[in-house]
């Protein structure tokens, strides 16, 4: 409210007549005090808000005017005062109805409570949880809203901290049995709230129902659980099988072996033994495919980095199939570029199976011509290639033939043999190994596949 | 066909397994290459032979087996000072790659699996004992036909 201004007289009407100088002395005297009055009396008649601002003349001859004036400003500065209180008031209860509407728009359970955990100031949210109005909660501790003892002690337990601290709680999620008997989960906040001398007079609580998030997680826990349990399972079967197919495997692939061996056999069975002896060693082969790929699959092939003279490797390869390839009436070359270094980074063992794998292959559908095995450097890369003069892919073939299970036309199956799965654990290990593998071939001229790897390890490849 | 007749000429190898067959592809190739094959179709039935019968030089068992597996076999020999030092390859069809390291860490000397290539068995056993530090020096150095192939059984 703004400071009391003097008041203006009005100005003597013209037409009182002829008057002495004491006379009007003394009526100006009397005019400005009861004047004063006089206007009070009418602002009080209209309108009492906001015409207190100017206070009474006090100056006058007259002890009793005098005294009047100044206790009507004493009642003036009363009203004035009670006047500002109620405007503070009022202006108070509108901020509260504002911050009401406020926290009653929130989801989270907003409230506070005092020393004893009487709850003090309660949102709607936090009402609707107790099943009951906010304004029945005030003055009520949780017990008697229908927590239980337990929870409700593990609760007053904090608040405690945070009177005696006068520190915020740390947040933390807390499973809470609702009055109605559902569980809920909270993610709390505690704040103590401090009056002016620094005591803890309330705890404002900010609670955020993360129930659904909660019950997301828990069920993605257990899902990965079960899906552990189930890997577990799945390894424990692959293992278990793959001892079982071996064990009678042994006994087939031995007896069969060894009747070749001996000679004895008229030509008729020895030709039925070498079928036995050939689908034998292609189950056997299965096996040790389909337990590769689903370990490559699963993640669990780990390439053993090591510098690997990639030369003697090929030495070794070339060794391994010159017999296979040239009995056949095949030619077997090798060319290795003289600019490849000593040594590249990779796993020998992978690498070997990378070049079984193709080597295999290319003798298998290889009857006229040559196989080659060239190893070249492409820049940061170098390149395995294995090329051969055989039966070749068709086009159609070539865009799956890395796929699992994916094989030559099924005529072609019995007479190669094969489990489809030895080109997709090669771009696999390629792909393990920072390398890919990609195929060239014209259906009756023969097949090339090339895999490259980078020489060092880290480098990025470029085509 | 390799000539593999005469590798194990003088050799007594002790096989162990539980099952005939396996036991009987054994004991058809080992003899093939000249050795005297002593059988036995689980551990306690080894270890029997063992205390009543002159050492073998090679022992070549099973793992998986009733009464007495492999590996409890293992353990017996290398606490008994007369079969401690006994050469002795694990032969099974515990074939995923975990399985290697827990037979190599356990400290058979050597490890075969099933199914063995009956073509390549006698070749391939040879190569594993000529890297056997115990054995070392125990076989003749391989002939000219037994290079080539290499083949993992």
């Amino acid at each position: 409210m703004s400071k009391p201004n003097s008041y203006v007289p009005p100005p003597i009407p013209p037409n009182l007549g002829v008057l002495s100088p004491e006379a009007i002395r003394r009526i100006t005297e009397i005019e400005g005090p009861l004047g004063d009055v006089n206007r009070l009396a009418d602002d009080i008649g209209t309108s009492i808000s906001g015409h207190f601002n100017f206070n009474v003349r006090t100056e006058s001859h007259d002890q009793t005017v005098q005294k009047l004036a100044v206790m009507i400003n004493f009642l003036l500065e009363s009203t004035r005062q009670a006047i500002s209180r109620r405007e503070r008031a009022e202006s108070i209860i509108k901020g509260q109805a504002f911050l009401r509407q406020l926290i009653d728009l929130q989801n989270d359970l907003i409230y506070t409570k005092d020393e004893r955990g009487r709850f003090i100031l309660v949102n709607r949210s936090t009402a609707k949880f107790y099943g009951v109005t906010p304004e029945e909660m005030v003055g009520k501790r949780r017990v008697e809203l229908g927590i239980s003892e337990v929870d409700a002690a593990a609760s007053f337990k904090k608040h405690q901290k945070v009177m005696e601290t006068k520190q915020p709680y740390p947040t933390e999620e807390e499973q809470v049995i609702s009055p109605s008997g559902q569980t809920y989960w909270f993610q709390t906040s505690r704040v103590p709230v401090l009056d002016e001398d620094g005591h803890v007079i309330q705890v404002l609580y900010v609670s955020t129902d993360i129930t659904a998030l909660k019950q997301a997680s828990d069920e993605m826990s257990r899902l990965i659980s079960e899906l552990q349990q189930a890997l577990k399972f799945k390894d424990q079967f692959l293992a278990t099988m793959s001892h079982e197919l071996r064990t009678p495997l042994n006994a087939i692939i031995g007896f069969a072996g060894i009747c070749l061996m001996s000679g004895e056999a008229p030509p008729q069975t020895t030709m039925m033994l070498e079928r036995i002896d050939f689908n034998a060693r292609r189950l056997a082969n299965l096996i040790n495919d389909v337990l590769d790929i689903s370990r490559i699959n699963a993640g669990r092939v780990e390439i053993l980095w090591t510098k690997v003279d990639i030369r003697q490797l090929a030495q070794t390869w070339h060794t391994d199939y010159v017999q296979r390839i040239t009995g056949k009436g095949v030619q077997f070359i090798l060319d290795i570029d003289p600019a490849l270094p000593i040594e590249v980074d990779g796993d020998s063992e992978r690498l070997t199976q990378i070049a079984n794998n193709l080597l295999t292959n290319a003798t298998k559908f290889t009857d006229k011509g040559s196989v080659t095995l060239a190893l070249q450097k492409q820049g940061e890369n170098w390149a395995m290639t294995v090329k051969d003069t055989g039966i070749g892919i068709s086009e159609t073939f070539q865009q799956v033939v890395f796929e699992e299970f994916r094989q030559v036309e099924a005529g072609a199956q019995s007479k190669y043999g094969g489990t489809g799965l030895g080109l997709a654990i090669v771009q696999k290990l390629c792909i393990l190994m920072d390398g890919q593998i990609t195929v060239s071939s014209k259906l009756g001229e023969g097949s090339t596949f090339s895999a490259t790897f980078p020489l060092r390890r880290g480098i990025t490849k470029k085509e | 066909m390799p000539q593999t007749k005469d590798v194990f000429k003088g050799w007594r190898i002790l096989a162990v397994d539980d099952e005939a067959d396996s036991l009987m592809v054994l004991e058809l190739l080992l003899t093939m290459a000249s050795a005297t094959v002593f059988t036995a179709s689980n551990g306690q039935e080894a270890l029997e032979w063992l205390l009543s019968n002159p050492a073998p030089d090679l022992i070549i068992t099973d793992l998986s087996m009733p009464v007495m597996d492999g590996w409890i076999l293992f353990e017996r020999l290398k606490v008994m000072p007369e079969t401690a030092t006994l050469p002795v390859f694990a032969f099974t069809a515990h074939a995923m790659p975990s399985d290697r390291q827990k037979v190599i860490t356990a400290g058979f000397a050597q490890y075969l699996t099933k199914p063995l290539d009956p073509m390549t068995f006698v070749k391939d056993l040879a190569k594993l004992i000529r890297e056997t530090p115990s054995l070392e020096g125990r076989l003749t150095p391989p002939t000219s036909s037994e290079a080539g192939e290499n083949t993992t059984a």
